[in-house]
């Protein structure tokens, strides 16, 4: 069954070398849609979305782990507080996945987790600090 | 009785003579950020007594001016710790929670207030008097904001994207109280109100009440009318009064505030039955920092709500600051009190002011207004 899931990895600087996203393609068959990705002095990250056979996706994450490769399923990681959330719609606007969408007959916010890319431009839009995100 | 958005389909498919015949009340609703916000309090006199100076709750300061348990704690005052994280706002927020909050206070001590210092904790049950007083609420229609510099913004009108990429704007439009009631035949003070959850009054016009902005389809185009408004705390719920940290500006109260129309005569029935098609507000460019920004645009609210609006000939995403869905429940539970026969109307004991224009602050030295 083919699912895409969104996940973070996160490397070290002994693994960050490793050509990842080329083994995935390869040798798993996956599709990888790189989200953000970025270097610092203890390794760095990656936000993607991985998209082929579950089966796939689970021996990539076998490989990977065996690389020493930190690998979280994300959307654990992001979550909208539903107590704090008044359904204004700051975050609208400023989502470029487009990731927050008015019902027009409830008029609440739907945020689809779905085509969430983690790039947090909802963190500071929203003053009712509904969205909560830990990520890197 | 209707809600100021069922009131529109029976306009629509009667008129307004028709509807006149049928419709007693209208309710309306509001829900957004409302800076010009706060609560008087009283404590309580402990034993020995203290003539209350320096106050704090929960670590934000609160106004040691009046007289000696008695206080007022500002929605935006930052706290000493955490001062973008919690505020005046919060301490509000969490009073109406019935959570205990750390009051400590200092004095110099006097013959008759030899206490110097107090630390305890209070709630919403132990203290006397708890009721909110907001100087500058439910604004009538407010401008829009959109930001045409080269980086992101962040202002009281939230998130703004470099290039005018998007345009955040705060009115409940059709369902706002002062838009239902544009030139307050029915709204004055002592006008009995859905506040925060609980009930409340108009205490007084807001500050910077202004009556001078153009009209269009009989309502103001711009930020006009406002109200000062008193409410019982007690009563109230966090539904309805909820803390909002805007990023980088301050820490602000998100208020819930309804008010019904009585349905006096078709002149109402016609005010009540505004659209957001014919509401108008102008579009700031919040990249210029003063007081006098340049227009980008006049944009109806149906055209904000869309979600996109053209603006110099691109199409740009739009963010309401205020809940539409919050102001719709409002007008909705202010109906269901005056139906459940929980919730009286009164008539006003004094107008609005018929002719009101703020004035801008000007430096000026102590001879020059001698």
């Amino acid at each position: 069954m083919i699912t895409t899931k969104k996940y973070m990895l996160k490397f070290t600087t002994n693994n960050f070398q490793e050509p990842i996203s080329y083994e995935l393609v390869k040798r798993f068959n996956i599709v990888p849609n790189i989200m953000q990705a970025k270097v610092n002095e203890s390794g760095g990250g990656l936000i993607l979305d991985l998209r082929g056979e579950a089966t796939d996706i689970e021996d990539a994450k076998v490989y990977m782990e065996g690389l020493g490769v930190l690998v979280k399923e994300l959307e654990k990681h992001v979550d909208r507080d539903e107590s704090r959330c008044i359904h204004c719609g700051a975050c609208v606007s400023v989502c470029p996945a487009k990731a927050f969408v008015v019902n027009r007959r409830t008029w609440e916010v739907e945020f689809k987790s779905d085509l969430y890319i983690a790039c947090e431009s909802c963190l500071t839009a929203c003053s009712p600090r509904a969205m909560k995100m830990e990520l890197w | 009785m209707f809600t100021a958005e069922e009131v529109l389909d029976l306009v629509e498919d009667k008129g307004i003579d028709a509807a006149f015949e049928e419709v007693d009340v209208v309710t309306t609703g509001t829900f957004g950020a409302m800076c010009s916000s706060g609560a008087f309090l009283n404590f309580g006199h402990s034993e020995p007594p203290i003539r209350m100076a320096e106050i704090h709750l929960n670590d934000v300061q609160a106004y040691g001016g009046l007289a000696a348990v008695d206080t007022y704690i500002g929605a935006t005052q930052a706290s000493r710790s955490r001062p973008t994280e919690y505020g005046g706002a919060h301490v509000i927020e969490d009073l109406v929670a019935g959570k205990p909050i750390h009051l400590e206070a200092s004095s110099p001590g006097s013959d008759c207030y030899p206490r110097k210092e107090i630390d305890t904790y209070v709630s919403l049950e132990t203290v006397n008097e708890a009721y909110i007083y907001n100087p500058r609420n439910s604004y009538q229609n407010y401008a829009a904001a959109s930001n045409s510099s080269d980086k992101t913004l962040f202002t009281y009108m939230g998130k703004l994207l470099p290039k005018n990429r998007n345009i955040t704007f705060s009115s409940a439009g059709q369902l706002s109280p002062l838009l239902n009631d544009p030139h307050c035949r029915t709204i004055g003070v002592g006008t009995h109100i859905f506040l925060g959850g609980g009930e409340g009054y108009v205490a007084w016009q807001g500050t910077q009440f202004n009556t001078s902005p153009a009209e269009k389809n009989g309502v103001p185009t711009g930020s006009a009318r406002n109200l000062a408004l008193i409410g019982d705390m007690r009563g109230m719920s966090t539904e309805y009064l909820r803390a909002l940290n805007i990023h980088n500006y301050s820490i602000s109260l998100a208020v819930g505030v309804g008010i019904p129309i009585p349905i006096l005569d078709k002149e109402m029935m016609r005010a009540c039955s505004i659209r957001d098609e014919d509401i108008v507000a102008p579009v700031l460019d919040y990249s210029v920092g003063s007081s006098r920004r340049p227009v980008l645009a006049h944009i109806s609210y149906e055209q904000f709500r869309s979600g996109t609006v053209e603006l110099e000939g691109k199409s740009v995403r739009t963010s309401s600051l205020s809940s539409y869905k919050k102001a719709r429940d409002i007008a909705l539970e202010l109906k269901k009190w005056i139906e459940d026969k929980e919730f009286l109307l009164t008539e006003p004991v004094r107008s609005m002011p018929v002719s009101s224009k703020p004035k801008p602050l000007q430096i000026s030295t102590k001879e020059e207004l001698e």
